[in-house]
């Protein structure tokens, strides 16, 4: 057989089967594009803190995660921050917040924790209690409104570290539900979302967690429902990165 | 060839190239995440370490988006990314002395032989006998005679000269053939 040769006309099928492969699993491509949101989010000090540990054999990944986020870091001047050696995924997708309201929207899926970035490239987060302990200034105690949203006395020195605060708070449940939904859990899935949209109603992550939300109600045969969670996510984010993932997930709907 | 178009509703607030760059690799993802995902199992990545995988090639993509060059197949290019870093976790594999042997095993054609397959078990079947290709040459075979990339980008994705490809190309047929006929008869006996 030449490379010229056409291959025999049986594995010709087989090989134009293969071409037409079903979608990977809709939640498997959820946590990967959170995954690759986070760290370019969280610059250099991903790169330093964790990809070099959890990539020691590929130095080119950490070093992209730290060339990317480098660049967007020194625009933003937040290298001062870079430094402090915590929050650092979550301080500068704070101030992204506060740069581009846009951005929190497309991006939101990824937004950094303190908690969870340890997990970041190997394995999903475990299921945890939430929230985690506060990082915060003493001499800036926060306040939280009903919404989750931080009190205004609090934003003089600490508005950063309080956003960052309330983010890794809801990173926290996102990242929880999300463990939940990958060991097939839906009930508690949808459990740890409902206590997000209660203490988060108007948070950065509403995004993932409705996300989130109709792949749960998906996988716990909830068809009508998803599919009206889903029409709804769609008109609410109609350029959403998870938009193809959703929609991937109600295709299984029988 | 596929555009890597930016998103419109990006906020303009961000500095101008940093929000393009993040636009493009998660509207890369957005479009060919799925592609990735197939092709790495193609490459012998297995099932439970394809996310991280997929990860790590998106991550390389982003760094050297900046340098792609648009006359190549996007996919292509994301291909030559896959193959590396498949190559990569396979030597890291038989470091950890783990072998891949997924799909070792026989597959079951059912009872009668006439039977026709079902998809997923021509799926399962393509990818055992991928498995039973060299993985340089397999590379090849896959970017070729499933993506329908054409040899010349093959060889440039792969660094590797024209005459090498169409080498490893034909010796990986005559392997995916011998193979699937191995399978399959492993199945019947």
């Amino acid at each position: 057989m030449s490379a010229d040769e056409p291959l025999d006309a049986e594995l010709v099928a087989l090989l134009r089967s293969e071409r037409v492969a079903p979608a990977p699993p809709a939640d498997l491509l959820l946590r990967v594009q959170a995954k690759i949101t986070h760290a370019i989010d969280a610059g250099p000090g991903f790169a330093q803190d964790h990809g070099t540990q959890h990539l020691g054999a590929n130095g080119e990944v950490a070093s992209a995660a730290a060339s990317a986020g480098s660049s967007l870091a020194a625009k933003l001047g937040l290298l001062a921050v870079f430094g402090a050696g915590i929050g650092v995924g979550a301080t500068s997708h704070a101030l992204l917040v506060e740069n581009s309201s846009t951005i929190v929207t497309i991006y939101s899926g990824a937004s950094a924790t303190l908690a969870s970035s340890n997990a970041i490239v190997s394995v999903p987060p475990p299921p945890q209690e939430v929230p985690v302990e506060p990082v915060r200034s003493a001499e800036t105690p926060l306040r939280k409104g009903g919404d989750g949203a931080t009190s205004r006395s609090a934003e003089v020195d600490g508005s950063v570290v309080g956003r960052d605060t309330d983010l890794a708070a809801e990173r926290n449940l996102i990242d929880t539900a999300r463990a939940a939904l990958a060991r097939g859990d839906s009930a508690g899935t949808l459990a740890v979302l409902g206590r997000h949209q209660r203490e988060f109603s108007k948070g950065k992550l509403v995004e993932e967690r409705e996300a989130l939300r109709v792949l749960a109600l998906v996988r716990s045969g909830k068809g009508a429902e998803a599919r009206q969670q889903g029409a709804q996510f769609q008109r609410a984010y109609p350029q959403s990165f998870f938009g193809k993932a959703i929609e991937a997930a109600l295709q299984t709907i029988p | 060839m596929t555009e890597l178009a930016l998103d419109p509703h990006l906020s303009v607030d961000v500095p101008e190239p940093e929000v393009t760059q993040r636009a493009r690799i998660h509207t890369l993802y957005a479009e060919h995440g799925s592609y990735v995902f197939h092709s790495l199992r193609r490459l012998g990545v297995r099932s439970f370490e394809v996310e991280d995988v997929m990860h790590e090639v998106f991550m390389i993509a982003h760094r050297r988006i900046e340098s792609y060059n648009q006359e190549v197949p996007v996919r292509a290019w994301l291909f030559g990314i896959a193959y590396r870093k498949a190559a990569d976790f396979r030597k890291q594999a038989r470091h950890r002395h783990e072998t891949c042997e997924e799909h070792e095993e026989a597959i079951d054609l059912g009872a009668s032989p006439e039977e026709q397959i079902g998809q997923q078990q021509q799926r399962q079947l393509v990818l055992a006998a991928l498995e039973k290709i060299e993985l340089s040459r397999r590379a090849v075979f896959v970017m070729h005679d499933i993506d329908e990339t054409p040899v010349p980008i093959i060889a440039e994705q792969l660094a590797i000269p024209l005459n090498t490809a169409y080498s490893r190309l034909r010796l990986a047929r005559a392997e995916f053939s011998d193979a699937v006929h191995r399978l399959r008869s492993r199945g019947r006996a």
